[in-house]
């Protein structure tokens, strides 16, 4: 497949990835309503949920670059890497964002905000350790999540997320609270409809339960899209899809992990800066990022 | 009865090609500011010439035809017409620049460790990446708009008000005279 048609298929699917992430939260906002049995009591706790998920993520990203440490970088110190940023952003189209640098071994970077607004992370690790080339391919990723938006689909995401996963824990409480206090249940006055209810009980209960596995599942079904299509489009940008192969090898092999990394921040960079766990939840589905080894061969093959 | 399905026929069909014209409209604006980007990268490597220039001069002080072309070139540029014109005229300074540039890298290997002259050949390098990646935005844009003159449903709508654009591209013939003057850096 030709870049284009990666970038095509990476929107369509992030496309279908919200939709059933919307259906999630109706869902669940259905569930939630089956427990609890007042809708304006469900409607306020929806939007308490997303309310203070959007508030919480807003506040959030502001707060990123100074949370991980970042420096303005100088002109001197930084002569290519600055001419690089400026290339990479004329042909995307947006206007330079701004050049941060992080003080840190481990070849990486990140990028937050918006065209106008954006900022571009590199560590001096990967200044040191990748050649102009390399640097090109991943600063041209880090523009294409720019270009596309990518921190603001990926808080929505996260709002969405904690919506459903805060609803999932009050709807859990009420029910914990009214199974203590039978006698306050109304309803379920013939037996019939007492059964349908019963039935209609266990569904939603399913639903309160796994809900906010499925949203965690796919916050990173999302981010991983994402990633897909910086790439992609870092091949558009660059017309070089090998050199950010190679720059992708070089920092997956490198050893340092990087040190102001957390769980909070990891789907920002461009690599996964987290040390892998093992079992489970070291699986692909629980990843912010695609394996490396795959990006490389989509990209070798653009 | 009829006659409410033709009005209503006649206004789906007027929003339909409002829509259509409204979209080649947007496609055209956004080549011609890509080209207008093109402009001002053009406009930046040619004000930093004369700098450039300066900084080797004295290292070429018996090859005075290069410094010739390169400012011919220079003039060419400033005086293209059209999108095609450019892209020749530019093409030309590129190789000259090079060609003078690997001329004084051959005279003076010991350069190639000097900070400033390593600092000054980046400079060129992002110059002509800079113009090369905003000629690509446009002619990407310019792709974009001319597939959707040339097929249905906008080939309907096509004519004085939406002509085909002219790529920012380089005739083969050019290229190989151009490239025939390049000295590999």
């Amino acid at each position: 497949m030709t870049f284009w048609q990666r970038i095509e298929a990476n929107r369509r699917r992030t496309v279908w990835l919200f939709v059933a992430f919307y259906l999630l939260t109706a869902l669940m906002a259905w569930a939630v309503h089956v427990v609890v049995e007042y809708w304006l009591v469900t409607a306020g706790l929806l939007a308490l949920a997303v309310g203070t998920g959007v508030a919480a993520f807003v506040a959030d990203s502001a707060l990123v670059l100074r949370w991980v440490g970042a420096r303005n970088a100088t002109d001197e110190e930084v002569q290519m890497l600055s001419n690089v940023v400026d290339e990479m952003a004329i042909a995307a189209q947006i206007p330079r964002p701004n050049l941060y640098v992080l003080d840190d071994e481990a070849p990486n970077a990140f990028a937050t905000g918006t065209p106008g607004k954006g900022t571009v992370v590199v560590t001096s690790g990967l200044l040191a350790k990748l050649n102009r080339d390399e640097l090109a391919g991943v600063v041209a990723h880090e523009i294409a999540h720019i270009g596309n938006h990518d921190t603001r689909v990926m808080t929505v995401a996260f709002v969405l997320l904690w919506a459903i996963s805060l609803l999932s824990d009050i709807a859990y409480r009420w029910k914990a609270m009214e199974s203590r206090y039978p006698q306050e249940r109304r309803r379920s006055k013939d037996k019939d409809k007492g059964k349908e209810e019963s039935l209609k009980l266990i569904v939603a209960i399913l639903a309160i339960i796994l809900a906010p596995i499925a949203a965690k599942l796919l916050t990173y079904a999302v981010s991983r899209r994402r990633e897909y299509l910086a790439d992609a489009e870092a091949a558009r940008l660059t017309r070089n899809p090998r050199a950010l192969a190679s720059a992708l090898r070089k920092i997956a092999l490198d050893d340092d992990p990087v040190d102001t990394a957390s769980l909070a921040t990891s789907h920002l960079f461009i690599v996964s800066p987290l040390r892998p766990g093992t079992g489970f939840l070291a699986s692909r589905w629980f990843s912010t990022h695609p394996p490396t080894e795959e990006r490389i061969k989509l990209l070798e093959n653009m | 009865m009829v006659l409410l399905v033709a009005i209503g026929i006649l206004i789906l069909a007027a929003v339909v090609s409002i829509t259509i014209t409204n979209g080649m409209s947007r496609k055209k604006l956004q080549a011609e500011n890509a080209y207008s980007q093109i402009d001002v990268q053009l406009r930046r490597k040619l004000s930093l010439i004369p700098n450039l220039v300066e900084a080797v001069k004295g290292y070429v002080k018996h090859e005075h035809d290069v410094l010739v072309q390169v400012a011919q070139a220079r003039a060419a540029v400033l005086g293209a017409r059209g999108p095609a014109d450019a892209a020749r005229a530019n093409h030309m300074l590129t190789g000259s620049l090079s060609t003078l540039f690997g001329m004084v890298q051959e005279q003076y290997p010991q350069l190639k460790a000097d900070q400033q002259f390593k600092g000054l050949q980046e400079e060129l390098v992002s110059t002509e990446n800079r113009v090369t990646y905003a000629r690509q935005a446009y002619n990407d844009a310019v792709t974009v708009y001319n597939i959707a003159v040339v097929t249905f449903p906008g080939s309907l709508f096509a004519g004085p008000k939406f002509p085909r654009m002219e790529l920012f591209d380089v005739p083969e013939e050019t290229r190989q005279q151009a490239d025939n003057l390049q000295i590999q850096m």
